[in-house]
């Protein structure tokens, strides 16, 4: 898919996707997730193994209108065997490097449908501190599908997908003197995830409406642990621990004559997310003396003296709940005009949210040499804050069908990016609120405060996109292909930023205003038994201002954005007697890419090649496939943590051999 | 049972006067200037806050000094209280004297400051002092707020 760009942070937390310039690691997606017409709430839940899987669907460009929210890139949207498909039971199994399995079988048994995958693998990276691998994984995924025609025109169909998985993680090398340091680190790095998404669905086809009927519950509990320096020392560690329950519903009217000039859809879409979060930082022997005293006493004359703690561990402690709400009402109409179809629809979109925090620090200190004893020093900080807005999400696209085989069309639409809550700063917030806490308790006072935001900037809002397209479209025989260029228009951005001050966290603010320029463009010809594909993108993505205070980066282009993506590929069957002998080669890449908004770390453009040599019997094939197949040696993720600057390496060569049963 | 209240009443008063005898002056908050002799020269800095407080003792007192520096380079302030300054009335308010004593600062005693020479006195609604943090001078001079 051009411009989609998924590149493989440590764990499936994080699964970031950046699309036309767009997204970033932290807080809401640019793309939204369907798995059966059921949107994925949390972007937690996005990263799962796909087994029973019949069709992909994906839309690019702002889906503000029909999509609402975290629809600003685009959307993804799966299909899954149904009952009602006339598949066959499968059964795949495959092993391969670093002793993954996966094993996965889905099938149809009347009105039900289930698939089932599980997955192992050791892990790729060795954490040379603990000589043991740091990312291992295992993980199973289940989904049930059930489906009846109640009556001749009404269907109801219920999914339940679950996904269970625990995993290392955070295979983060530091890069130190021009050198690429193995992975080192200490402390604990795991994600473990339970994901349950329950919908259900309803569709009646009555004479002049049809209705549709989509809801959903949606939980997500997660525990993540994660050794913030990355470094073989007791620095600091963060833990974050959440129980998210969601709920959704969606009701929309279409006209139930296809063949009308006019198709209007009319919908009403609402969902409420409660979110228990809890997500202490614990500052270790090091990280105490580094972080917080060394930062102290630096502006401590040593006549007067100096601060020591004496614990060994310093929790921050920071407790919230979330919860936020969403209502919209929507409209879109396509007039189809021989051989003109025009597309314009609204959206009005209110999202609501509100977080109650509770957290504290503790710990002893000590000035010295004027304080005989250790004194213990409580902050505790607590409140809420809410946040509230309203948008307004147009859409305009005009189709013109030039052949039978060519159709050209363009489009102006909105797409906007939920706002939310920065959690990850409260840390740092309660860090400084101790430091100065404890300076107040000794009646000392530096020329410098500790400076941190306050709660009451934690809030970020909604980012919102203008996107407007021109693209052709060519399909005939065997042979298709799709162009299109887009300029969007990317406001109140939310980036993730240091905050001012002596401080460790990082926070989304909406800071800048970006632009994109790109060109997608897709081939495909698969005539017999030849197949073969070409899909490429250009984004050239800037920001158009973005200030942080410290430096003016107007004009450079926005991190962590690929400039190019491609992939091609060729397979052909050979037929051998009873049996076909299928080869497919793909080159996939990706870059090159700046790593900050400096400019000053770069990735290049890196290709990775991939094959997949399959022997296809009449019920049953064997295949061998690799992916990085040259072992390049690439980085898919860079970041600074207190100073040191940190690579995650692509994954390596990888081999599998697999099998695929059709009973 | 006239009688018996009448002798608790009694006996609560006595109690209170032994616990609160009555203090030669109020606690009271003044802001001023503070002029230090340092090595590098003099400076004075205004709107330095001190707290006049009155100790259980009826002639006793101590001083707080928010937030002085000693030398202008100083890249920290410092709360500073003198303890054990004797207190002796006037006809419009107060002497103040002490000998030699370590003041408190940073959660203890800190004897790098001992403060020597100290002279005050608190006239109508205002406090004058002058003393040596160790070996420098200091002086004030403020309002009562």
């Amino acid at each position: 898919m051009p411009g989609l760009h998924i590149p493989d942070y440590g764990a499936s937390l994080t699964s970031t996707i950046y699309l036309r310039g767009m997204g970033s690691r932290m807080e809401n997606p640019v793309m939204g997730l369907y798995i059966d017409g059921i949107p994925v709430i949390d972007k937690n839940a996005y990263d799962f193994d796909w087994e029973g899987i019949t069709r992909i669907t994906m839309l690019r460009g702002p889906q503000g209108t029909l999509y609402g929210r975290n629809s600003m890139g685009g959307i993804l949207s799966l299909s899954t065997v149904s009952p009602a498909d006339d598949s066959r039971p499968t059964v795949s199994m495959e092993y391969g490097t670093a002793n993954t399995t996966r094993i996965g079988t889905h099938f149809s048994i009347g009105n039900h449908a289930l698939s089932v995958i599980f997955r192992h693998t050791d892990g790729y990276f060795n954490n040379t501190y603990k000589n043991e691998l740091t990312d291992p994984y295992d993980g199973i995924s289940l989904r049930w599908k059930w489906e009846r025609h109640t009556t001749e025109r009404t269907t109801v169909s219920n999914i339940l997908q679950t996904n269970l998985s625990k995993e290392g993680g955070f295979a983060y090398r530091l890069w130190q003197d021009s050198t690429l340091n193995p992975v080192s680190y200490n402390d604990e790095g795991s994600y473990r995830r339970l994901s349950v998404i329950e919908g259900l669905k309803f569709h009646h086809c009555g004479d002049a409406v049809k209705t549709d009927l989509v809801a959903s519950l949606q939980l997500l509990s997660d525990d993540m642990h994660m050794d913030q320096d990355y470094t073989p020392k007791s620095v600091f560690t963060l833990q974050q621990k959440q129980l998210s329950s969601s709920g959704t519903v969606e009701l929309t009217f279409r006209r139930a004559d296809e063949c009308a000039l006019w198709q209007p859809q009319t919908g009403i879409f609402a969902f409420y997310r409660h979110n228990d979060l809890t997500a202490p930082v614990t500052f270790k022997r090091d990280g105490i003396e580094t972080l917080i005293l060394n930062n102290a006493n630096c502006h401590i004359p040593e006549d007067i003296g100096y601060l020591t703690i004496t614990d060994n561990t310093m929790p921050v402690n920071s407790d919230f709940v979330i919860d936020t709400w969403n209502t919209a009402i929507f409209h879109e109409s396509v007039f189809d005009m021989d051989r003109w179809l025009l597309t314009a629809g609204i959206r009005l979109d209110y999202e609501g949210g509100i977080m109650d925090y509770d957290c504290m620090a503790r710990l002893h200190y000590r000035f010295m040499p004027t304080m005989t004893q250790d004194k213990e020093l409580t902050v505790p900080y607590k409140g809420s804050v809410s946040r509230n807005h309203f948008e307004v999400i147009p859409k305009l696209s005009l189709l013109y069908k030039a052949t039978d085989v060519v159709t050209i069309y363009t489009t102006a639409s909105k797409g906007y990016r939920a706002g939310g809550f920065n959690t990850q700063i409260f840390s740092d917030i309660l860090q400084n609120l101790t430091m100065n806490a404890m300076m107040k308790d000794l009646g000392v006072y530096l020329d410098r405060q500790f400076v941190s935001v306050s709660a009451d900037n934690t809030e970020y809002d909604p980012e919102n996109a203008w996107n407007i397209e021109l693209g052709t479209r060519l399909h005939k025989g065997s042979f298709s292909a799709s162009a299109s260029a887009y300029y969007m228009d990317v406001r109140n951005q939310q980036l993730t930023v240091f905050p001012p001050g002596m401080s460790t966290g990082r926070m989304m603010t909406n800071a800048g205003r970006s632009r994109s320029i790109g060109v997608e463009t897709e081939l495909g010809w698969n005539p017999e038994r030849f197949r073969s594909h070409l899909s490429w993108s250009w984004c050239d993505a800037r920001f158009v201002s973005y200030d942080d205070g410290n430096n003016d980066y107007s004009g450079n282009p926005l991190p962590y954005v690929p400039k190019h993506t491609l992939s091609v590929g060729a397979g052909y069957g050979f037929r051998l007697s009873d049996k076909t002998l299928d080869i497919d080669a793909t080159f996939n890449g990706a870059g090159p890419f700046n790593w900050d908004e400096t400019g000053a770390r770069q990735e290049p453009f890196r290709l990775k090649a991939g094959c997949r040599i399959a022997l296809v019997f009449q019920n049953w094939e064997i295949y061998v496939r690799g992916d990085n197949l040259t072992d390049v040696h690439g980085s898919s993720f860079y970041f600074k943590s207190i100073g040191n600057e940190f690579y995650a390496s692509c994954k390596p060569r990888t081999i599998m051999i697999g099998t695929t049963f059709k009973l | 049972m006239f009688a018996i209240t009448a002798i608790l009443v009694s006996c609560d008063k006595s109690e209170k006067q032994d616990e609160e005898p009555a203090k030669v002056l109020e606690s009271t908050d003044y802001s001023g200037a503070l002029t230090v002799n340092a090595s590098s020269g003099t400076f004075t800095t205004d709107s330095i806050k001190v707290s006049f407080t009155a100790t259980e003792k009826t002639d006793s007192a101590s001083i707080t000094l928010f937030q002085v520096k000693f030398t202008p380079r100083m890249p920290v302030t410092l709360d500073v209280t003198v303890p054990g300054i004797v207190v002796t009335k006037t006809e419009k308010g107060a002497v103040l004297t002490c000998e030699r004593v370590v003041p408190l600062a940073m959660g203890g005693e800190f004897p790098n400051y001992t403060v020597n020479g100290f002279e005050g006195e608190i006239v109508d609604d205002e406090l004058t002092f002058s003393l040596n943090f160790g070996s420098t001078p200091t002086s004030y001079q403020g309002k009562a707020l």
